[in-house]
């Protein structure tokens, strides 16, 4: 009896300690994470456009609720389908991208509902501007991928930005003001 | 009104040209009609961009150097010195304002390339600096000069894929146009000195390598760039009056920057 209980305490405490332990890091899939990004366009229609190249890790731990997001854009990798529109975005008109070639997101609280994150306050730095952004969680998988069976997990979220907060102010309020960012996100356990 | 104001045409030719004139005949009388190419300069940065300098990106010092090239071409031509060295303070003032203004650029690249783009940008604005202060007690020369590389360089930005760099140096094209007219209209040369020949060097140095760098710009337009200013020191007969050296200076100095503007045009 003696030997049973002192069993099953081990192993309640050993679980607990695992649970409370367990911060899993996750490395971004860049094949299958994109930004995307829609703006007026003379108010006549929304255009919209994605950024190719983003990379990052996240890190979650369910249990405990807490968890990071650092995330970097490569601004050049931007697509609108239209060459001469991309080079005119990467230009000081707009991205900068030969200036400012990179812009980041790393957060600084997540918040959850039970054990899924809804949504995540942090900063964007963009054009060497940095501002607190915050992404709403729209959903939010974790498991295996079918196709290569290691745990992955799956992130849709919106977050809503002014460029001119960042000090992109060229062609405004031709061009919108109000940029909405949807992004995609995969990113594999390590 | 608001759209009236965010037309193109507007921010970077009419409102530009009406500030030159206005500048150029007011301040005449000061001798400060040099001042037009601030003038202009600065109406078109206050309708397409701002006076905000955080954060400075090179736009941002580009902006901030024209203003301050602007005082001191003021200062200079007030102390009315003729420092033998004050040319060489100017080229290596304007040689380490274009490192500055691009130096978060070129530090990106590789060793190798990050030279050669250093060392053809200084090479420019040397040039352009010591061409264009050569034409300071000239103004029909340098006014020429002005409007052919201000265009060359506007024009050509645009399409370089930058239309902010465009508007900006199509508004001091414009602005030596407005300086030009009130002469050639008057009959008289207006005031020229440093205060004209500084600020548009050094603005126009750093407008075209900018656009090279951050933008799509061939390196091969700055060398015809570069050639402006030295069209406008072709020699002409010394009997021919204001009127007549303002028109021919300006037809050269603008059939350079139409090529410039034909090689950026042909790259897209």
């Amino acid at each position: 009896m003696f030997h049973i209980t002192t069993t099953l305490l081990a192993s309640f405490f050993f679980f607990s300690a695992s649970v409370s332990a367990a911060t899993d890091t996750y490395t971004i899939d860049p094949s299958h994470t994109y930004t995307h990004f829609s703006v007026s366009h003379l108010g006549f229609s929304i255009m919209r456009g994605r950024f190719d190249q983003t990379s990052g890790q996240l890190t979650i731990n369910r249990a405990a609720k807490t968890g990071s997001v650092d995330v970097i854009i490569e601004t050049a990798s931007l697509n609108t389908g239209l060459k001469k529109r991309d080079d005119h975005l990467r230009s000081p008109d707009f991205f900068n991208t030969a200036e400012f070639p990179k812009a980041t997101y790393k957060s600084t609280v997540i918040k959850f509902n039970g054990d899924i994150p809804t949504t995540v306050e942090g900063r964007l730095t963009l054009l060497g501007v940095t501002k607190s952004v915050t992404l709403a969680i729209k959903a939010f998988k974790c498991g295996k991928n079918p196709m290569n069976q290691k745990s992955m997990c799956g992130i849709d979220a919106t977050a809503n930005i002014k460029r001119s907060d960042f000090g992109m102010s060229y062609a405004l309020p031709g061009v919108g003001d109000n940029i909405k960012l949807t992004i995609e996100v995969e990113a594999y356990r390590d | 009104m608001n759209e009236w104001i965010s037309h193109p045409m507007i921010q970077s030719i009419i409102a530009p040209f009406i500030a030159a004139l206005i500048a150029s005949e007011l301040f005449n009388r000061l001798r400060l009609s040099g001042l037009v190419v601030i003038a202009g300069f600065c109406t078109t940065v206050y309708l397409v961009a701002d006076f905000n300098f955080e954060p400075l990106s090179a736009i941002k010092k580009i902006i901030l150097s024209g203003l301050i090239a602007a005082a001191i071409g003021v200062l200079l031509d007030s102390t009315q010195n003729n420092w033998r060295f004050m040319l060489y303070l100017i080229v290596i003032a304007c040689c380490n304002v274009v490192l500055w203004v691009l130096w978060p650029v070129l530090q990106q690249k590789e060793i190798q390339e990050a030279s050669i783009y250093g060392i053809g940008i200084v090479t420019y604005v040397t040039w352009v600096a010591i061409l264009m202060d050569r034409l300071a007690t000239k103004p029909a020369r340098a006014g020429s000069a002005g409007m052919g590389l201000g265009m060359g360089t506007g024009i050509s930005a645009l399409f370089s894929a930058s239309a902010l760099l465009g508007q900006l140096g199509l508004s001091i094209g414009i602005a030596c146009s407005a300086y030009l007219l009130t002469q050639l209209v008057s009959g008289r040369p207006f005031f020229c000195g440093r205060t004209f020949t500084l600020p548009l060097s050094l603005l126009c140095g750093l407008i075209a390598p900018a656009t090279m760098v951050l933008a799509q710009m061939p390196w091969y337009c700055l060398p015809v760039l570069a050639a402006i200013p030295l069209v406008a020191h072709v020699p002409l007969p010394r009997n021919w009056s204001l009127r007549q050296q303002i028109i021919v200076l300006s037809i050269l100095t603008l059939i350079i920057g139409s090529a410039s503007i034909l090689l950026a045009w042909s790259k897209i």
